[in-house]
């Protein structure tokens, strides 16, 4: 009896009578205060950093192809160009897309609205407010972690600035009760010069090509992004008649292209020839030994599979009349001033004698590059047009310009989630248009500036050189551009055509009345209409000459472009709703 | 990182507070040791006396008890008159002392070898022989007023341990001498005592009038209903026999006012959410604290055969006893235990149930049907036909006449040209069963001696699913021990043992946003199942369709299996002071699989295609928690004069220590034998540990005067490891007060009608800290994770993450509430009732920081940023009748509501989020928010012409399409010719206004009880009297895709220009444009649903005798047999969608066959 309730008396003082009990910690969890402590702690700590990148829907500063199988079929760099002038899809998974480009869309709420969000700032800066506590690490290697950050935060706000204009600029991570929180906008000057600061910072940090472990960002992914920001801002600011400086911008931008074309790190991919070089350079299954390539997004089967090219086929695309109508012909001169041109009543004639690139984008009724498989042609694309399928629109393009740019019969074969084409997000030849654009912008363009540029896009395709003052193309007389400008500018469409730049060039040259035009397709006059019995599809007469008509009876046939609105997108109602100061832009 | 949160409590105070638990443990400790002796064992003990006094025999047992530690036994009232005794200073043999204290009684005593003097009346006053002789048997029948007999009354010899209970008939024997007094005593009744005198005694027992002398569970320990001072409702286990239930939870939805269960959709196996009152936190976590016998537990763990009684401590005053753990109410389920001297039972009871489909969605019956409607609606929305005429012309045909038309063909050669089906499919017919039966069995026996009892049961429960072509079910067993036993007159000790497995094996769900239900209404009927029969090697494979997915899939299984083990002493210290501790382990050890096994389907150009299924993978997940609670309490109970009091003190410490794990590979060998080494592809590993440590003390004071003037004061100080130590404290008070005025004697006058009227206060604070799955939310930890987004070469990246936003300040939620309550009973307690109401207020409420900007980059952090209030009533009501010795019947109805509103929120703005679009809306709370509002547009109506639509203030904020007739018309609440959401403020919400709220109101519940000889029936009613819902499912809102099924409520509720008065606008796929949250689509979700109807027939004596048996009873049960809701197809009233509004598993009509025999 007296040892039960000694026992008693033991365990309850073992139980209650120590301090420790509630003191519990998590066991595996790291701290902050002395995480950062090597150069292996800042990489794994930055690969944070990229894997926020990575999250496409929230950042689309280097959207690559959306890293879900299913999101793929609409998100993603490729399918970006459906909001610019070049290409046309009525669907609705890919209607937030339309909305913008023909001018449908309004502020609504939604908090993360067009990309306002701020996550991956609070990565960078987190980093860039710690890493200097690992006093163990080489300045130099520190540095170089630190240039990897800055270039992110670079890229972030260089994409905020181009969506919103006046953005909130931060240097440091914010907590609940900090008032800049609640601050107003700071102006685009000041953001981009910090974005400037960042991307010298970079450049000066970051190992040059080689340097570091595949697939990180290095100086030339450094270099190359300073041309691509400096020739935005430069010439936004030159055309938006905003800034004083932005000579200083396009110079920048000149300089930094320059330099990466100078260092020879880089140089166009040219197997196969001219007639497939350019078609294969987007059927990359491993885009890391890619002398073209500076920066791109790796896709492995079992991680991050996508399903670009199998959505691809299913979503009746088409390129716009106007965009291949852009396309040059063989002897070097656009269809208005050609001697070649056949004629556009017909398709059969349309294509002929173009610019190998179309061939190399688009599908030609005699077949695609890979002609012999003709189980390609008929089961992916019921070619020409508007054939509907049994109990399906599938498989039929919208324009009769169905494109085959990037899409990859072997990867679509892999099957749903397992396509792993790595997709571009910087490539040489972009900074070969960056550096023409800009010194054509400052009046500096010679012929050399040409024959290390543009002529070696060229040389690739094997069309005649660009000469440094062609005649001016009609369908742009009325722009008031000079002619070389005008020819840059195609050579930029017709090179980067889906790569998803065509939208945010449009928006820097001040050219967003070109979104308010009719998208049409093809020519289907009765002649061809005779031809397609089964088609069905809607047309428009002008000027005497049917044309395809997609969008007819739909709301982006009312195509609106409001200049005083339309540059920058709205900032989230319930961001504006939170935070007052923040303003929301003109227009909207 | 800068905070600028309000700093709670001194540090002082919390060094005060710590050294007083210290000491309280110091103190316990002594306490148990005071009680050892201070000498050895010796009747000789000296007994020192320090001067000379008179004292009565009961303080010289005290004396002797005091210097050497023995205890004394004897009955109470046996020494109460007897004569003073007289000490002389100096020292005494403790034997001695007794001898000359007893010399003038009537007693003797006896020294024991547990320490224990057990003092008796003198046996040699009667011979052994006269004893023997004066033993009778004593026999008689026990009944009603009505003369009704009374099966299973108590009898017992006062005094003794002697006792039976009377047989179905009213009879007992017992055997008592003349001159005993036997005590009769039944549930509801008065308790009646009698004197033997002869053999025979026949018993009236008379109604209780004091029904509320029954006893309630209260936190640790007991309460007469009478005594009860804080809002407290129980129930006892004959609510839930012989309902065909397969847990607890399905059996206490509705029955409690005030406990409100959810269940969140169909499925065998599915859990339920507890909810006292209503919502209480905006933190997410509302839930109330569960214990079953004390320990803190998932009631659907158990077999609800097991439960005796379900008690639901619902103020704060109530259930402040369990301290942090009970904001929000508790729970106590006690389970059945064996009783001392009691025959030995053996129990069995079976129910077999069959279940249907309470509602399935209608479709329309016709591919060509289907097809049509389709093309329009995408025509409508601008977007292209999806059939073609002739295609059209082909569903048609077969529509029309199925005999002469093809339902299939191949255009092309087969296996390399294109298949084409004409058919209709039904997929609720291929996919869903008529009928899942569930079977259920209990197995118990339950007895006791002199010092043992024991109560011993055996569950199983088999709930299979409605799934056609592949098994989906839930098992369940469960085992469990309970032993009680008088280890010594003064210890008694107590184990309980259980085992409860439970098992859920369903086919792998490769959608996982979707369900199978879903698919009854996101298929299209124009898919085929099969390949047809066509001789052809691709014979019967499946396309790829929902079917193919069930019949094809792996299998997903979970299983948890627990171990529970209970361990209770508890010491008479002596007649006033007793001491229980327990301690419990539960061990939950939870193994699952998950296979997502590659289908090989076929596609309509002969290809095979694997679907969802291509990324194929194994998973094996497992986690091991254990949990251990140790209890010690004393408790001191003593009635002085008038004035009765109850006073305890207790301590109470927790720690869950959890650690699991999973590991998955991706692309396996065979599809037969899945395994993790049995892959190619990528393999994944992960961890993860926590561990919760919980410790208070706590105390409780009652006092009663007079039977009339109650009160009760309890106090709890908590301490938690969820939060830094500087803010881990927590002291919270309550206090109950309640007087019984029907106990004056002005109220005396009434009686005849008034039979109990009590008016009870109480006010009590609550500490919460029970953030979910955040155990260390004051400390800032890096993340990790392995990219799978950007990848560097071919496998996933390690990375770091920073830390999420950390407030250091974190500390407990609180939440006090004030309730008024009335208890009453007229005529003689036939009719008696309850009535609460309550104020609850909970501050400092944990949840993320509301008013982050999205540009922080982060989640908002957990601060204590908010305050709710939550203002409700409960009504109780009972009618009780024995009409006859044949009828009986009762009848109750509880009522409950409650409305939550936020008093406190960080939004300085008034911002409101969301409004925006259908599917999901996120809404903003701010001060004044009252908790369920949905804001959405009002609609005028729809469109009847185009002209009236251009008219009409300009609607292209919502959509930039034309708006025609037909489409829905949006009113200009603000009249600036516009809709649309303004600045997403309080102050202008555009055209935007409170439309509905979504909280329950007047959740309700009424049960009809009538017997009739050996048949009874029993009706159960549960319903909600008010309730908005926004229906978020696609499913609800016609056309939503041209992927799914046409329902018939979209061509009977579309608008047309023939069908202008109809509901919905104009058929539109793929555009929301219509659906914006609004007033014309806000469901009237209110019900009143059937949820139980019990006939059944107790055999009759003469039959049992027979079979040997003391109770058999057949029944026949139904569950949701019938509702009563004005919500639309295809939605169910109590509202059961699946993740991302999709239809969820549906529920079911239950028929059942039960048995219940005991022997």
């Amino acid at each position: 009896m007296k040892n039960y309730k000694y026992l008693l008396f033991i365990i309850t003082l073992v139980w209650s009578c120590n301090d420790d009990f509630l003191e519990r910690y998590p066991e595996s969890d790291l701290n902050g205060e002395t995480f950062f402590s090597s150069e292996e702690s800042m990489k794994v700590y930055n690969n944070s950093i990229y894997h926020a990148a990575g999250n496409a829907f929230r950042h689309r500063l280097f959207l690559g192809n959306y890293n879900s199988a299913f999101t793929s079929g609409y998100r993603g760099i490729f399918w970006e160009d459906i909001k610019s002038d070049n290409m046309v899809q009525n669907n609705s998974r890919t209607r937030y897309l339309e909305q913008i480009s023909a001018g449908q869309f309004e502020t609504r709420s939604t908090r993360t609205l067009h990309g306002w969000y701020w996550f991956q700032l609070y990565d960078i800066n987190y980093f860039l407010e710690n890493y200097e506590k690992a006093v163990a690490v080489l300045p130099s290697i520190r540095n170089q972690y630190a240039g990897e950050a800055r270039l992110f935060r670079a890229a972030f706000y260089f994409d905020k600035v181009k969506r919103y204009g006046d953005v909130p600029w931060f240097d440091t991570t914010l907590n609940v009760g900090d008032t800049e929180l609640f601050g107003a906008r700071d102006s685009r000057e000041m953001v981009m010069n910090n974005v400037l600061a960042d991307i010298n910072f970079a450049i000066e940090h970051l190992p040059a090509r080689g340097g570091v472990d595949v697939g990180r960002v290095d100086k030339g992914v450094a270099l190359a992004l300073k041309s691509r920001i400096c020739l935005h801002e430069g010439t936004f600011r030159k055309y938006h008649g905003i800034g004083s400086d932005a000579n200083t911008w396009l110079q920048a931008a000149a300089d930094a292209a320059k330099t990466l074309i100078d260092e020879g790190d880089y140089s166009l991919y040219t197997s196969g020839g001219t007639d497939v070089a350019y078609n294969n350079l987007f059927k990359q299954v491993d885009l890391s030994g890619n002398k073209e390539s500076i920066l791109y997004r790796k896709y492995v089967n079992g991680i991050n599979g996508h399903r670009l090219s199998g959505y691809y086929r299913s979503r009746q695309l088409g390129l716009t009349k106007d965009m291949v109508d852009d396309y040059l012909c063989t002897d070097g001169k656009p269809i208005g001033l050609s001697g070649v041109f056949l004629g556009d009543d017909n398709l059969a004639n349309e294509l002929v004698n173009r610019d190998p690139r179309l061939r190399q984008t688009i599908v030609f009724p005699d077949g695609v590059p890979e002609a012999a498989d003709e189980d390609w042609k008929t089961t992916y694309v019921d070619f020409p047009v508007g054939l509907r399928g049994y109990g399906s629109t599938s498989y039929v393009t919208s324009t009769g310009y169905a494109p085959h740019k990037i899409f990859d019969k072997e990867d679509q074969r892999k099957g749903f989630g397992k396509e792993e084409n790595d997709a571009h997000i910087i490539r040489f030849g972009e900074v070969l248009l960056n550096y023409a654009e800009a010194k054509a912008e400052l009046g500096t363009l010679l012929q050399g500036d040409l024959d290390i540029s543009i002529n070696l896009l060229r040389d690739r395709v094997g069309m005649p050189h660009l000469n440094v003052s062609p005649e001016l193309d009609p369908k742009y007389a009325s722009e008031g551009l000079s002619p070389i400008i005008v020819e840059i500018r195609r050579e930029r469409r017709i090179e980067l055509a889906l790569e998803g730049f065509r939208y945010d060039d449009l928006m820097r040259w001040a050219k967003g009345e070109y979104l308010a035009k009719r998208k049409l397709g093809m020519r289907f006059d009765a002649a061809v209409a005779a031809t397609l019995p089964e088609a069905e599809v809607k047309v428009i007469t002008i000027d005497g000459k049917v044309y395809l008509d997609p969008y007819q009876g739909t709301i982006y046939e009312n195509r609106v472009f409001d200049p005083a609105k339309h540059y920058y997108y709205p900032i989230p109602t319930d961001e504006i709703a939170l935070n007052p100061a923040l303003t929301q832009n003109p227009g909207w | 990182m800068k905070f600028k949160l309000k700093k709670r409590g001194s540090i002082y105070l919390d060094r005060l507070f710590k050294t007083i638990m210290k000491t309280f443990v110091f103190l316990f400790c002594t306490v148990l040791l005071a009680m050892s002796p201070k000498k050895g064992f010796s009747q000789d003990a000296d007994i020192v006396i320090k001067k000379v006094r008179s004292v009565t025999i009961k303080q010289i047992f005290k004396l002797i008890n005091k210097q050497t530690g023995y205890k004394f036994i004897y009955r109470h009232d046996l020494v109460k008159n007897t004569p003073d005794i007289t000490l002389n200073k100096g020292v005494i043999k403790a034997s001695e002392l007794l001898d000359r204290s007893l010399s003038s009684t009537n007693f003797t005593y006896m020294f024991t070898e547990n320490k224990t003097v057990v003092v008796t009346e003198n046996p040699e006053k009667l011979g052994k022989t006269e004893l023997e002789e004066a033993r009778l048997n004593v026999n008689g029948t026990v009944t009603d007023v009505a003369g009704v007999p009374l099966p299973g009354v108590n009898i017992l010899v006062k005094g003794t341990a002697r006792g039976t209970e009377t047989d179905f008939d009213g009879n007992y024997v017992i055997k008592a001498d003349k001159g005993e007094v036997l005590v009769f005593s039944y549930i509801g009744f008065k308790t009646q005592n009698r004197t033997v005198n002869g053999d025979k005694i026949d018993v009236v027992l008379t109604e209780d009038a004091d029904i509320l002398n029954e006893v309630i569970l209260v936190g640790y320990g007991t309460q007469k209903k009478v005594n009860l001072t804080g809002a407290i409702s129980q129930i006892s286990a004959e609510t839930l026999e012989e309902r065909p239930i397969v847990s607890l939870s399905e059996g206490l939805q509705g029955v409690i006012p005030g406990l409100n269960i959810t269940s969140q959709n169909g499925a065998p196996g599915s859990s339920s959410n507890f909810n006292i009152r209503g919502i209480a936190s905006i933190s997410g976590n509302s839930a109330p604290l569960i214990l079953v016998d004390g320990v803190e537990m998932n009631p659907d763990l158990i077999n609800d055969a097991d439960v005796k009684s379900v008690t639901v401590l619902k103020d704060a005053a109530a259930s402040a006893i369990y301290g942090s753990r009970a904001a929000f109410g508790v729970v106590l389920i006690e389970t059945k235990s064996g009783k001392k001297n009691k025959k030995t039972t053996v129990s069995f009871t079976s129910n077999t149930s069959f279940k249907r489909p309470t509602r399935l969605p209608e479709v329309v019956g016709s591919s060509y049907e289907q097809a049509k409607l389709i093309n329009q609606a995408l025509v409508n929305a601008g977007e292209g036909e999806r059939y073609t005429q002739e295609f059209l012309d082909r569903l048609q045909a077969y529509d029309t006449d199925p005999i002469n038309n093809p339902e299939w063909e191949v255009v092309g050669e087969p296996g390399n040209g294109q298949f084409r089906f004409y058919g209709f499919t039904d997929w609720a017919k291929e996919l869903i069963k008529d009928n899942a039966m569930t079977q259920k069995y209990t197995l118990s026996a339950s007895g006791g001696g002199e010092k043992t009892s024991f109560y011993a049961s055996v569950g199983y429960l088999d709930q299979g699913g409605l799934f056609k072509n592949a098994n989906d079910s839930y098992k369940r067993l469960n085992t469990s021990l309970k032993l009680t036993n008088q280890t010594f007159s003064w210890l008694q000790t107590g184990l309980k043992m259980g085992f409860n497995s439970t098992n859920l094996d369903t086919p792998h769900n490769y959608k996982s946003d979707e369900t199978v239900f879903n698919n009854l209404v996101f298929s299209s009927p124009l898919s085929p199942v099969r390949y047809p029969n066509d001789g052809s090697e691709y014979a019967g494979r499946y396309f790829t369709n929902p079917v193919g997915y069930q019949k094809l899939a792996g299998r997903d299984e979970s299983a948890n299996n627990h171990i529970l083990l209970n361990i209770d002493l508890k010491a008479d210290v002596n007649e006033y002071l007793s001491i229980v501790t327990n301690f419990t382990s539960n061990m939950y050890r939870y193994n699952a699989s998950r296979y997502q096994k590659k289908i090989p389907f076929i596609d309509f150009k002969y290809e095979t295609v694997f679907g969802q299924s291509n990324d194929d993978f194994y998973q094996l997940r497992n986690s091991k928690r254990n949990y251990y609670a140790f209890n010690a309490l004393t408790q001191y109970e003593r009635t002085f004069g008038k004035l009765y009091t109850k006073n305890m003190v207790g301590y109470n410490q927790e720690l869950t220590d959890n650690v699991s794990f999973n590991a998955t590979r991706k692309e396996l060998i065979n599809p037969e034998t899945p395994g993790l080494s049995l892959g190619t592809g990528e393999e994944q590993v992960a961890d993860s540990r926590y561990q919760l440590g919980l410790r208070g003390a706590f105390f409780r004071s009652n006092f009663i005067y007079d039977d009339k003037y109650l009160l009760e004061i309890v106090g709890r100080y908590d301490g938690t490891s969820r939060f830094s130590e500087k803010d881990r404290f927590v002291f919270s008070p309550s206090f109950s007060l309640a007087w019984r005025i029907s106990q004056e004697n002005f109220m005396e006058s009434l009686k005849p009608v008034l039979s109990e009227l009590k008016f009870r206060f109480s006010y009590g604070a609550l500490a919460n800290q029970s953030i979910g799955s955040n155990y260390y939310a004051y400390i800032p930890s890096l993340g990790s994770g392995t990219s799978n987004r950007w990848i560097f070469e071919d496998e996933r990246e390690l990375y770091i993450s920073p830390p999420n936003l950390v407030s250091p300040t974190l500390t407990w939620e609180t939440s006090t509430t004030t309730n008024y309550g009335v208890d009453f009973g007229l005529f003689s307690n036939k009719l008696t009732g309850t009535f609460e109401v309550y104020t609850r207020e909970t501050k400092d409420m944990l949840l993320p920081f509301g008013n982050l900007p999205q540009t922080a980059g982060a989640s908002p952090p957990l601060v204590n940023g908010a305050s709710l209030e939550t203002k409700g009533f409960e009504l109780s009501l009972n009618w009780k009748q024995r009409v006859n010795n044949k009828l009986n019947y009762s009848i109750g109805v509880n009522l409950a509501d409650s409305q939550a509103e936020i008093t406190k929120y960080e939004n300085p703005n008034f911002a409101l989020y969301g409004g925006s679009q259908t599917a999901s809306f996120n809404q903003k709370y701010y001060e004044g928010y009252q908790l369920g509002q949905i804001w959405g547009y009002e609609t005028v109506g729809v469109f009847q012409t185009d002209q009236e639509a251009a008219d009409a203030p300009s609607q292209s904020y919502i959509d930039g399409s034309a708006w025609v007739a037909g489409d829905i018309q949006y009113a200009d609440l603000n009249g600036d010719g516009e809709i649309n959401i303004g600045d997403s403020n309080l102050e202008n919400p555009g055209d935007r206004k409170i439309i509905g709220n979504t909280t329950p109101r007047y959740t309700y519940g009424i049960t009809g009880d009538i017997s009739y000889g050996g048949f009874f029936m029993n009706v159960f009613f549960q319903g909600v009297g008010k309730r908005d819902y926004w229906p978020t499912t696609q499913a609800f809102f016609p056309y939503a895709s041209q992927y799914f099924q046409v329902q018939k409520h979209f061509v009977t509720e579309s608008w047309s220009p023939e069908n202008r008065n109809a509901y919905f606008g104009r058929p539109l796929a793929r555009n929301d444009k219509n659906r914006e949250i609004q007033s014309r689509f806000i469901q009237d979700a209110s019900y009143i649903r059937l949820k139980n109807l019990t006939i059944g027939y107790n055999l009759p004596q003469s039959v049992l005798d027979k079979l040997k048996a003391s109770k058999l009873k057949i029944f026949l049960s139904g569950q949701n047999l019938w509702e009563h809701s004005n919500i639309r197809q295809p939605l169910d009233p109590e509202i059961n969608l699946g993740n991302s509004g999709t239809l969820g598993y549906a529920y079911q009509r239950t028929y059942s066959l039960g048995l219940n025999i005991t022997l």
